[in-house]
């Protein structure tokens, strides 16, 4: 039998402007749905056994039990990294031969568990990875997997400096992970999961699965502009649902989801994909264009410009606002006229943030990432918001404020 | 690689003819091999099983033999991929004992069945076939003899065989069983409402039930309507009934190998399908006989259609740089030109992934004619190009679903430049040392191509959203790199509908020029050679000049690379390598220009795997 193990206790980290206090990045929100679901979902979809759910907060017990397909039985996390969160959950694993290990916090298709949990069955190796094709963006904060030409790891590498450290081939770690139960009593010695899946691999028997699929780690800002894109990316048509409201005069363009009890108003350009989730309010002549995902109890006020954003529920936006690239953490407030600036200087390089490979002539900068505001702020009328500034949750920030990175005006609380 | 099918069932309790699901789950395990198929079945009434097999396409065999239309509630199949024996009629599975009332069907290789075979031809066995797997049910019948029921008579045959395996047989002396073996190849057991199945993989079955065990390595045992028997070899009965699992994934989900398309898995699978094809040739004495008749020959043609072409005009410039010697490629279509020049003293080389192309058929024949000696290049063991030429030589790439070639290029080109090499040291034109080191390289082959996959995948897929947006590209290279460049673009028009012509770079300003404008794609292949990298970079600066992205296809130290807007990094390694680390850098992004843009790789439209037709 091989039993789920999601472990959803790790910190915010990058995040940590965007999550309240006694809560977790696992609970942030993508297209409606807490990040956690993601991984739960597909995991639970193929495996029937009773799922672990190793949390730190009680936000992710609350939203696993809304979600989950399976009995769960979820266990607060005792120590901080990843070994203890494994031997946290061991109390839960008497009854298994094999764990799923699936971290809480990456936004995957079920079909990459299947293809996992088969090539396990089918093959019986001592371990199961999911790989993925390295991609630079991920793979010096994530881990690298040597394999031989048939897909077989020979070292597992955490975190590497380089690549220049690395044996080519090799492939990126997808944070599933089959695994024996005994590889348990290994960590509880003091090793790391890293080191007993490397002795696993020794014996030559650690398989790895290839997926190139959906696959994204939240972890910093720019993955939750990622994975709304790809998921909105999924959407066709419009889905209106059960007592939206949409004046008449209001126009969209598919793909685009409507939540229930939002309210469109009238001139208010809805340009998919677009995410909108429930008690939303969109003002009068709004522009909501492609990749924004703005969630439950959203406000949106009039003449407001909102493109490749995510945000939070509970935020609100006064009216002439625009907000490019940007990630606005929950129960925020922002004034009119507010502006995020998006065009990235050429030297800044935020991390994960998507490339545009080739850009167009017309283009100076090949990137663009606007501002990160953290939740429960207070952001003044008219204060603009150079590329890339990170606003720290709480702050309040003067009108007429220009805000950059490192160059600041304005008072901040 | 085989596939197998087995399904016993009590008489009305299927969802359609059982024969019609053994069918109907062989067109689905078709990815797993399809040079011939077959069925047996425990016909009622009948002391004889009846086996219906042959060579071809299971749609084929179908018309032909009507494998659907049989009686019986025992049945299993068979999907061939030969490895031991050439496809023909009797090599196909299922195969019988001398009596025909035992009948198995294998999916991998009995590595001691010459040892069995003999004692068993002395025990007065006659065989058939040329294959592995007939010594299995000769063994059964043989134990039967002397063991008190045909179960464990299995069981002896499976305890003294060796190698890997999935087993089923299916017999009249025990009518409602489908016994079963697994080692090291796949099987699974799938269980339902009044009949149960095995099969090699799940999708086989999934349309009947999703009720499945995985047979693990070391069982056996059988399986009747309603019962499942499974034990671990040597230790007794396994408790089965808790690895039950419900598969609640659709079939859409499942199907291609676990795979979305077969055009990725086979990328995916070229360093396997290299390193099988390498050991192939290092051991194989066609390679030899070539070369003779190379040696021998007044003139050396080589001709072939779509992606074989561009391996034969690679051969060409290899052999004329390693051995001096000129080789004249055309399109096979073009035969009739060429032929007309061809007398007894010539060799034609004829290149054909499936072995049945019908314009190089034609052209050997052509060939054949005027007394020319023909090799043959070939994937499909005794297909028709082979079994017309003086000598063969096989790529060992495995059986090849998508239509856009692409294991069996790289393992083409790997093949080719081995016989390149071969005879350029018996001209001269390299030492055996040179020819030893350059062998040496190629022995790298599966490492470098999958060095070259790893790298780029996720660039190209990268990539292939802003190429998704393009009509039009060219894909230059001068020197070696020009059939790899001309390969990359058949990708890219085939599978995502883009125009992409291909020529040497040099010609740009005789023409092609005139229609670069800004953003206009060009995808250089840049083998690792100084001289054409200083002459490649005089082709860029023209590009560049008129706005052209330039996406260069380049090893890790170019010299280049400052020229580039998009590098695609391939190993640097012997520019010998360049179709073996080049290509599947230009297949991946061809592929997921295609998936982005919402067109089905392995299905392009208006084109056929195997061209059949003038």
């Amino acid at each position: 039998m091989v039993k789920p193990v999601i472990l959803a206790g790790g910190p915010p980290k990058a995040l940590s402007s965007l999550v309240p206090p006694q809560r977790s990045k696992h609970t942030l929100r993508i297209l409606g749905k807490p990040v956690l679901y993601y991984p739960l979902n597909a995991v639970q979809s193929v495996l029937r056994s009773d799922t672990v759910i190793v949390y730190r907060y009680e936000d992710v017990e609350r939203e696993a039990l809304k979600y989950t397909l399976r009995p769960l039985q979820a266990v607060r996390q005792r120590g901080e990294g990843i070994e203890d969160a494994i031997l946290t959950a061991s109390e839960k694993l008497n009854d298994t031969d094999y764990i799923l290990l699936a971290y809480g916090d990456i936004v995957i298709d079920k079909i990459a568990i299947h293809r996992l949990v088969e090539t396990h069955l089918a093959l019986e190796p001592a371990a199961t990875l999911l790989v993925l094709p390295p991609d630079t963006r991920y793979l010096y904060t994530y881990g690298a997997v040597e394999t031989d030409l048939d897909g077989r790891a020979k070292r597992v590498v955490e975190k590497p400096e380089s690549m220049d450290i690395l044996e080519q081939p090799f492939y990126m770690l997808g944070g599933f992970y089959i695994l024996p139960t005994a590889i348990i009593d290994y960590i509880e010695k003091g090793n790391s999961l890293v080191d007993a899946i490397n002795k696993l691999a020794e014996t030559g028997r650690v398989a790895t699965v290839h997926w190139n699929g959906l696959w994204i780690d939240i972890g910093y800002p720019a993955d939750l502009l990622e994975a709304a894109r790809q998921l909105l990316d999924r959407e066709r048509g419009v889905v209106i649902e059960g007592k939206a409201e949409i004046e008449d005069t209001a126009v969209i363009k598919p793909p685009a989801v409507i939540g229930r009890h939002t309210y469109i108003d009238h001139h208010a350009v809805i340009k998919g994909p677009v995410y909108i989730g429930e008690n939303a309010f969109i003002g009068s002549h709004s522009f909501v264009r492609h990749y924004s995902d703005i969630e439950d109890h959203v406000r949106v006020g009039a003449y407001t410009e909102i493109k490749n954003t995510v945000i939070q529920p509970h935020t609100l936006t006064d009216s002439h606002v625009y907000l490019g690239d940007s990630v606005i953490g929950e129960n925020t407030v922002i004034g009119s006229h507010v502006v995020t600036l998006n065009v990235l200087p050429s030297q800044e390089k935020p991390p994960r943030l998507r490339e545009h490979l080739v850009r167009p002539p017309s283009s100076k900068a090949k990137l663009k990432l606007g501002a990160i505001i953290g939740h429960s702020c207070r952001i003044g009328a008219g204060t603009i918001l150079y590329p890339n500034t990170e606003i720290p949750a709480g702050v309040e920030i003067e009108p007429g404020s220009i805000i950059s990175r490192g160059k600041k005006s304005g008072r901040r609380s | 690689m085989c596939g197998i099918i087995g399904v016993v069932a009590l008489p009305g309790r299927t969802p359609y003819r059982p024969s019609l699901m053994v069918y109907r789950g062989l067109l689905r395990l078709e990815y797993r091999g399809y040079d011939s198929a077959g069925v047996a079945a425990v016909a009622p009434g009948r002391d004889k099983l009846i086996v219906l097999k042959g060579k071809g396409k299971i749609e084929e065999l179908e018309k032909k033999l009507g494998f659907s239309q049989i009686d019986g509630f025992t049945l299993i199949g068979h999907t061939r991929w030969a490895t031991h024996g050439v496809p023909n009629d009797i090599n196909a599975h299922p195969h019988t004992d001398c009596t025909g009332r035992i009948a198995v069907v294998h999916n991998g290789i009995i590595q001691n069945y010459r040892e069995l075979k003999e004692s068993l031809v002395k025990k007065g066995h006659v065989f058939r076939s040329d294959t592995d797997t007939e010594v299995i049910p000769h063994l059964v019948e043989e134990f039967y003899k002397t063991s008190s029921s045909l179960y464990e008579a299995f069981r002896r045959a499976i305890s003294v065989i060796e190698g890997s395996y999935a087993i089923a047989m299916v017999s009249t002396i025990e009518p409602g069983k489908i016994f079963f073996a697994k080692k090291d190849s796949p099987l699974v057991i799938g269980l339902a409402d009044g009949f149960n199945l095995l099969a090699s993989d799940i999708p086989a079955i999934l349309e009947y039930t999703r009720r499945v065990i995985i047979v693990h390595d070391g069982e056996i045992g059988y399986i009747t309507p309603d019962t499942v028997y499974i034990e671990k070899l040597g230790a007794g009965p396994v408790a089965w009934e808790k690895r039950v699992r419900i598969v609640d994934w659709s079939l859409e989900d499942a199907t291609k190998g676990g795979y979305p398309h077969f055009m990725i898995k086979e990328i995916l699978e070229q360093p396997r399908a290299l390193q099988d094809t390498f050991f192939g040739l290092s051991r194989d004495p066609a390679v030899e006989e070539a070369v003779k008749l190379l040696l021998e020959a007044r003139r050396i043609y080589i001709t072939a259609a779509g992606t074989s072409f561009h391996a034969s005009l690679y051969y060409s410039l290899l052999t004329s740089t390693l051995a001096g010697i000129p080789v004249i490629p055309f399109i096979a279509s073009e035969y009739k030109i060429y032929a007309n020049t061809a007398g007894h003293r010539d060799v034609l080389i004829v290149v054909s992934q499936s072995g049945e192309t019908i314009d190089s058929l034609m052209a050997l024949r052509a060939f054949r004619e005027r007394d020319a000696k023909i090799i043959a290049v070939s994937n499909v063991i005794d297909s028709a190009i082979p079994r017309e030429s003086d000598v063969a030589i096989y790529t060992r790439a495995g059986p090849e679903i998508g239509v856009a070639a692409t294991k069996t290029f790289t393992t083409q080109t790997l093949a080719l430049s081995w016989l390149a090499i071969s005879h350029a040291e018996k001209t001269g034109g390299l030492t055996e040392s040179e020819a030893g080191e350059l062998r040496k390289i190629l022995e790298e082959a599966p490492r470098q191509a999958m060095v070259s996959i790893t790298n780029t995948e996720s660039y190209a897929k990268q990539l292939s959203e802003w190429m998704a947006t393009k009509t039009n590209t060219y894909y230059l290279s001068r020197g070696i790199g020009v059939p790899v460049a001309m390969e990359g673009a058949l990708k890219l028009k085939e599978i995502a509908y883009i125009h992409a012509e291909s020529y040497p770079a040099g010609e740009s300003k005789h023409g092609p020029i005139a229609l670069v404008e800004p953003e206009f794609p060009v995808v250089f292949t840049i083998p690792n050679d100084e001289e054409l990298e200083k002459l490649l970079l005089g082709n860029i600066k023209e590009m560049k000049a008129r706005g052209a992205v330039i996406i260069g296809v380049a090893h890790e130290k170019t010299i280049l690379s400052d020229q580039l807007d998009i590098w695609l990094k391939t190993p640097t390694t012997h520019w010998i390598l360049t179709p073996i680390t080049h290509t599947p850098p230009m297949q991946l992004l061809a592929y997921y220009t295609a998936v982005k843009k919402g067109y089905d790789p392995d299905k392009p439209r208006n084109l056929a795997k195997t061209v059949t037709v003038e």
